[in-house]
């Protein structure tokens, strides 16, 4: 199994670990390995774009990617922008409505996972955990069904070209 | 402004209802200084800041106000409130506090916003699997506007896990349309919890 189809699956763990009354740190871990599972699904998606035989050059360039511009990029498709220097667009109906709900998962566990590492103020609850694995999951779903098209390619571009692509010219 | 100040000048007087300790030469003394209860705390009410709720609930609070306005108006000046004004204005001021319903709605900006989204949700058809939602407004950690929407699942909707993922997938895009169409320039994060789970003192989200 893939790095990420296996943190998906420490998620749904931790989760269930304590059978009665959940520990924060084992939720708070759940949203993390949650986020990463969708971090690193995409972060080998876009790696593919480039290195499909030699997995070295694949983990090295893989490194590249950071937390930051992915967040950027996928807040803009999440907020159905376009960069704008593939606007107007000649795909039909893009994003789709699959790209915006992975993109929409993304800006959201990062957010979550954001809270689960650093907000100890803040209580998460099994339902909750519960919740964002869903989102995750469905995110997976979602990528499957549109993996290999056009705007796909697009997406996983704009984690490293997005300042680039989204200036007007 | 307005709306924002009459919210802090409610929230600061609900919690001084209480006793205050007083430190003098003599030690520590607990009074009740019923700082709370004069016509300032609502002073900065204006009813047409809360244009965005039904004209029902706004009739509702605005005669919550000229309620406690007026218990308040008749403490004279120069003395303690009586007893019997304590409890009247303790009444007045909680009938504005439930209105305010700080438990769901952590901000004046969550308030409106929250209000609206609900009211959005019950023009459509209010969903059965959602019990009740809570709002917080704010930044989120890459500093972008941002509104939070907890929404608390029915029993019914949450009596397994499998149950919570199933309402979670169906709700989850109702919601996040609903918060864009309220607050378009505020990403909408949407979790979902239980109306069955314990809850937490002192954790807002």
């Amino acid at each position: 199994m893939s790095l990420h189809d296996d943190l998906l699956d420490q998620a749904r763990e931790l989760k269930t670990t304590d059978a009665r009354r959940p520990r924060q740190v084992n939720l708070r871990r759940a949203v993390s390995a949650a986020y990463y599972a969708l971090f690193h699904l995409l972060v080998a998606e876009a790696t593919r774009l480039y290195v499909r035989d030699n997995w070295e050059l694949a983990a090295k360039l893989g490194r590249t990617f950071n937390h930051g511009e992915m967040s950027e990029a996928t807040r803009g498709f999440a907020n159905s922008q376009v960069p704008a220097a593939l606007q107007p667009v000649g795909i039909p109906g893009f994003p789709s409505v699959d790209l915006k709900l992975v993109a929409e998962a993304f800006v959201s566990l990062q957010q979550h996972r954001h809270a689960a590492d650093y907000d100890l103020a803040r209580e998460f609850t099994r339902a909750e955990v519960n919740g964002f694995i869903e989102q995750v999951e469905s995110a997976f779903i979602a990528w499957d069904r549109i993996k290999t098209s056009d705007e796909a390619r697009l997406f996983l571009g704009c984690f490293q070209l997005w300042k680039t692509w989204n200036k007007a010219r | 402004m307005a709306l924002d100040e009459f919210w802090r000048d409610i929230r600061r007087a609900g919690r001084q209802t209480g006793p205050s300790t007083i430190s003098g030469p003599s030690g520590d003394r607990q009074m009740y200084l019923d700082l709370w209860l004069t016509p300032a705390v609502v002073g900065s009410f204006r009813e047409d800041d809360f244009s965005f709720l039904p004209a029902e609930e706004r009739a509702e609070l605005t005669a919550a106000v000229t309620h406690f306005r007026q218990v308040a108006g008749r403490v004279a000046a120069g003395r303690p409130a009586t007893p019997g004004e304590v409890e009247q204005g303790k009444a007045a001021l909680l009938g504005i506090v439930r209105l305010l319903d700080f438990d769901r709605y952590q901000d004046a900006e969550s308030f409106r916003l929250g209000k609206k989204v609900e009211h959005r949700l019950r023009d459509r058809e209010w969903p059965p699997l959602l019990d009740h939602l809570r709002f917080e407004s704010g930044s989120d950690h890459a500093g972008f506007p941002a509104l939070w929407v907890w929404a608390y699942l029915s029993a019914a909707a949450s009596d397994s896990d499998e149950q919570v993922k199933r309402s979670a997938g169906l709700l989850r895009p109702i919601l996040r349309e609903a918060a864009r169409e309220v607050a378009p320039e505020r990403f909408p994060y949407v979790s979902f919890r239980s109306v069955s789970d314990p809850v937490v003192e002192g954790a807002s989200r």
